[in-house]
């Protein structure tokens, strides 16, 4: 059990990650809303007319939770990969190796900045949806289960935070990162349900998707917000509880293990 | 007396893709607490590599390294020193204050402003306190990471090239704080490619190339018959010669 020490440390460490992605908010906050906001327009509001109900609902509102779910998502992995990759450029990222800080607290403080980040952004996009929604159909869009969003949503964001650790340690460039991103996360998002319902697959494409954790994450908040999705809750919650501690052991070893020297 | 510093046979060496390149090699010494210490030596002499290892930046793969009897690396040994990198460092996002403020906690203390205000003033860093240190000139930046380096008081100073980019003027505000610290107890152990400060801060020297030690004594010894301790230290050098 960490210390009053270690735990002053732990607030440190999360503090300066929060105030890091905070200072330039314009980028880190108001960017994806932005990019959230014009996914909102583009496939709600043109589309919403021609694509039939998903699971029940609008494609407007089927579309609010797996937008607001790539927003955290991508963010949360950007927020400590980025970090990551700029300290080591700029030379501090060797102060958290030469203090008295285990690297369970590091971390763990990498990955609740990350969470907060994720919840800011999806906050913001839920926000801009149910303005959408009110704007276009004339009533707010409830949401089915507040405390599961939270939870689906901190789920997600740690198993990216965790991915966006690795990926920041192994990563020598921000072409690396961005590689990871555009290669592997970003198809892994737009296949895990964000646009569609997995029900209109076809049934082989169905049982491959099933592969994808993302699916269980975008389909645990969308369960959460509109109380309906292609996959149970619990199953959701369980193979994203599975990712979180897979990611989290490869956070935590790339944090002992990693390269903490400046390029 | 516990010594500040003791190092038993340390072996560092580097994985290269085909090669294993030797930074350190069986390398002992001992410090004493209290001293200030001069650590010279020619460009990759491996000074650079024992001071990563001693602050676990980098593995070592031979001996041991031990900082007031607590093994390098371990909570204890790590709260008793402060690094002050031969590189300088931006931290792109944030002023000096926030920095100062941020390194404390890490070492478990809160509240710090008032050691922060001190150690600013005395580095004359006090008008930059708000302002990012990306905005801050080379100088500026050194005298800084000098600060960050000393917030948690560490009983060892590791000042590895401080005076590099800092012009005359400031290097005597430098050396000045630097004997006023070692006079009230801390450990310094310097390394600098000005051996003539070396000559005049440093009552022990160590000489090193190549990852081994060519010499360690009084720097008065060292220097015995020479003029001063840089035509020693050439002479040590080139008497080993370059593939020795």
């Amino acid at each position: 059990m960490p210390n009053l020490e270690e735990w002053i440390g732990f607030q440190s460490v999360l503090k300066k990650e929060i105030l890091r992605f905070w200072k330039v908010k314009s980028q880190t906050v108001f960017s994806p809303m932005i990019n959230a906001a014009l996914y909102l327009v583009v496939f709600g509001l043109s589309l919403s007319n021609v694509v039939p109900p998903q699971n029940g609902f609008s494609y407007t509102e089927f579309l609010i939770p797996g937008l607001a779910a790539m927003a955290a998502l991508n963010n949360a992995l950007q927020n400590s990969a980025s970090s990551i990759m700029i300290s080591k450029f700029h030379g501090d990222l060797q102060d958290l190796r030469i203090v008295p800080l285990s690297h369970n607290l590091i971390a763990l403080a990498y990955v609740i900045a990350c969470i907060v980040r994720g919840v800011i952004v999806a906050a913001a996009v839920l926000f801009l949806g149910e303005l959408v929604v009110f704007l276009k159909e004339g009533h707010w869009m409830a949401i089915a289960h507040p405390q599961g969003f939270i939870l689906f949503l901190c789920l997600g964001c740690a198993i990216f935070g965790n991915l966006g650790i690795w990926i920041g340690f192994i990563s020598r460039t921000f072409d690396h990162i961005a590689a990871f991103t555009n290669f592997i996360i970003l198809p892994l998002i737009y296949l895990g349900g964000v646009f569609f319902s997995l029900k209109i697959l076809h049934p082989t494409w169905q049982t491959v998707a099933t592969f994808n954790p993302l699916v269980y994450i975008i389909n645990g908040i969308r369960w959460s917000l509109l109380g309906a999705s292609d996959v149970s809750a619990p199953l959701c919650a369980l193979v994203s509880v599975l990712f979180v501690a897979i990611t989290g052991a490869l956070a935590w070893y790339s944090v002992k293990y990693g390269s903490y020297q400046r390029f | 007396m516990t010594p500040a510093l003791h190092i038993q046979d340390l072996r560092i060496e580097y994985r290269l893709k085909d090669d294993v390149k030797v930074a350190v090699e069986r390398l002992s010494l001992t410090i004493e607490h209290g001293e200030l210490f001069a650590l010279l030596g020619p460009n990759g002499a491996g000074k650079t590599s024992m001071i990563s290892a001693m602050v676990s930046l980098i593995p070592f793969q031979g001996g041991e390294i031990k900082i007031f009897d607590h093994p390098a690396g371990t909570v204890a040994a790590k709260k008793c020193i402060g690094l002050v990198p031969q590189e300088l460092v931006s931290y792109g996002f944030f002023t000096v204050n926030e920095i100062l403020q941020f390194v404390s906690g890490y070492y478990g203390i809160l509240n710090n402003q008032k050691r922060i205000d001190y150690l600013l003033e005395r580095l004359q860093l006090q008008s930059q306190k708000n302002k990012l240190v990306s905005q801050l000139s080379g100088g500026m930046k050194r005298r800084m990471l000098i600060a960050k380096a000393l917030v948690h008081s560490p009983k060892i100073l590791l000042l590895d090239e401080p005076s590099a980019g800092v012009d005359v003027e400031l290097r005597t505000i430098l050396w000045d704080f630097v004997k006023e610290l070692n006079a009230s107890g801390m450990t310094i152990i310097l390394t600098t490619h000005y051996l003539e400060e070396a000559q005049r801060l440093c009552k022990r020297t160590a000489i090193m190339d190549h990852g081994k030690l060519l010499a360690m004594d009084y720097t008065d010894k060292i220097i015995a018959d020479e003029k001063n301790l840089e035509e020693a230290f050439l002479k040590l050098v080139k008497k080993r010669g370059p593939n020795a």
